[in-house]
């Protein structure tokens, strides 16, 4: 009797399951078609070919679909993709970059590349000719690495003294008000009591400083990265390079501060994280709308530095346990 | 319809987060360097070394640095670290593994007095050339 009711009821579940994939294919909206307004100049063949096969298929507006690519649901995801990937990112629109953002997205490629995150896991297993090889990759370092070779040099700067406007002058700018950025993240001068968690620099000619606030540093101490806790605020301020007499590189002229500042229910579109960036003497707050973060900064940060809660500088685990326990032991006498 | 999306989505995840972990546990332990009531004033790096610094003071360590001499009551502490590529992110780098702790002091002359607090020094300059590069720092300097 069981057995019977079954064989009757899996043909209509296999009716209804593929009336519902037909009907799902009314809810079909194709992707949105765009011109290419401007292609990439000045990259060698060889590499624009590696793009155009692994990453035109999302970074683009010249895409390829397959028959499977346009049927829904995979359409679904794979538009997501798609829109999201323009949105961050298109080979076909390059000429909106300056040349500066050129560069500095082609060492996100590399990075992206070498850390096997693009393109993206799901689209490769479905599309395995999409892979990069090694060599391919190397490729794309080596064209990475010359984009900076040109200006690689230190800036023969005056002494750090002299590299800019005396901070006096300035203090006019910004008395109109504490700069805000679109998603509400003010400026906040604080930092400058917070605690130096990391310095970095860049191959393109900075110096950079990132403070933790109480909550980040303890956050750090615990190892409480998988989230990082509510009110946990990171700042990280770019310089130019300049040098000290004996050749030593120093932070120079001002150049912009970035702000993280965690709030796991304000910010869910950029994993928790509120993102603000202020730029120049002025700190010009970045970003039209508050869709800023979500478009140029969550990326990178989510892609690579998913280990530490979305933070790259983390101070590394390098350091011996024993010799540190012994230098704090001396140093609290 | 959004639920088949969403195993979908999810079973893409759990296949991307099995790719490598740079961050591999090597039994050695993060560190950041807690200067009390000293102040940050400054970082630099040495291309030469490889080496990164950063620089903490009191307030008459950056009144030190303007006069470039000794005064009474100076406490300035020079940190420097191993230059290391960031883990994740060719083409960054950052402060790693700890080398030295240096000090200047003044006494109650105003006389500057150079000591090392923690590790091996990379630079191969004498005393009186430390305090002097020491005291080569500025302030960095950020909007007001
Ligand atoms: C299946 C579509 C898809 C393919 C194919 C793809 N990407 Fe992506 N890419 C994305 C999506 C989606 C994001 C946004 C990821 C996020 O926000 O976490 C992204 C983000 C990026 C970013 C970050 C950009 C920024 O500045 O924020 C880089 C760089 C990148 N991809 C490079 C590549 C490269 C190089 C390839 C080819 C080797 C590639 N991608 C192939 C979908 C794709
Ligand atoms: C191309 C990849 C990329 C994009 C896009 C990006 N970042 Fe980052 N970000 C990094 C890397 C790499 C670091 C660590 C190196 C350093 O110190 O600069 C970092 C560090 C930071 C830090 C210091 C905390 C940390 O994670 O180490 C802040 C704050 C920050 N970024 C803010 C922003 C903001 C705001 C935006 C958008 C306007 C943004 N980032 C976009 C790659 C990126």
């Amino acid at each position: 009797m069981k057995h019977l009711k079954q064989i009757r009821i899996l043909p209509i579940v296999l009716l209804c399951i593929s009336a519902g994939f037909i009907a799902l294919q009314f809810f079909n909206a194709p992707i949105e078609q765009r011109p290419v307004t401007g292609p990439m100049k000045n990259v060698p063949k060889e590499v624009t070919q590696i793009l155009e096969r692994s990453c035109y298929g999302c970074h683009s507006n010249a895409q390829n679909l397959t028959f499977l690519d346009k049927l829904a649901p995979i359409s679904w995801i794979v538009n997501k993709d798609i829109r999201r990937a323009r949105e961050v990112m298109n080979f076909s629109e390059w000429d909106k970059l300056s040349e500066v953002e050129q560069k500095g997205k082609f060492y996100a490629i590399f990075n992206m590349v070498r850390a096997e995150k693009m393109p993206l896991p799901s689209y490769a297993m479905t599309h395995p000719g999409a892979k990069l090889s090694r060599n391919e990759i190397e490729i794309i370092k080596q064209f990475a690495l010359s984009l900076s070779k040109k200006d690689s040099f230190i800036p023969a700067h005056m002494s750090p003294v002299e590299a800019g406007p005396k901070v006096e002058t300035l203090t006019t700018a910004i008395q109109a008000g504490v700069p805000v950025s679109p998603n509400g993240i003010s400026y906040n001068a604080d930092f400058k009591n917070w605690k130096v968690i990391g310095m970095s620099t860049l191959i393109d000619n900075s110096i950079r400083v990132i403070y933790g606030n109480d909550i980040a540093v303890k956050a750090i101490q615990e190892e409480n990265f998988h989230p990082w806790p509510d009110g946990s605020a990171i700042a990280k301020v770019v310089f130019k390079q300049a040098k000290k007499p004996n050749g030593e590189i120093v932070p120079g002229d001002f150049v912009n501060m970035q702000y993280m500042v965690k709030d796991g229910k304000e910010y869910t579109k950029t994993e928790g994280w509120g993102f603000a960036k202020f730029n120049g003497q002025e700190l010009k707050p970045t970003g039209k709308t508050a869709l800023f973060a979500q478009q140029s900064c969550i990326s990178c940060h989510r892609q690579l530095a998913e280990s530490t809660g979305y933070l790259f500088n983390v101070p590394p685990k390098v350091n011996s346990r024993k010799l540190i326990e012994q230098y704090l032991k001396t140093a609290s006498k | 319809m959004k639920k088949v999306l969403y195993i979908l989505l999810f079973g893409s995840l759990i296949f991307g987060s099995c790719a490598k972990n740079p961050e591999k546990e090597t039994g050695k332990i993060r560190f950041m360097f807690d200067p009390g009531s000293l102040k940050f004033i400054s970082s630099s790096f040495n291309p030469n070394l490889q080496t990164m610094s950063a620089l903490y003071g009191n307030q008459k360590g950056i009144s030190a640095l303007e006069a470039k001499k000794g005064i009474i009551g100076v406490d300035l502490k020079l940190v420097t670290y191993k230059m290391q590529d960031d883990p994740n992110y060719f083409g960054s780098k950052v402060n790693g593994e700890l080398l030295s702790v240096e000090t200047v002091k003044s006494d109650q002359m105003g006389n500057l007095k150079y000591g090392i607090e923690f590790g091996k020094v990379s630079s191969n300059e004498s005393s009186k050339q430390r305090i002097s590069s020491i005291l080569e720092y500025q302030p960095l300097k950020l909007p007001q």
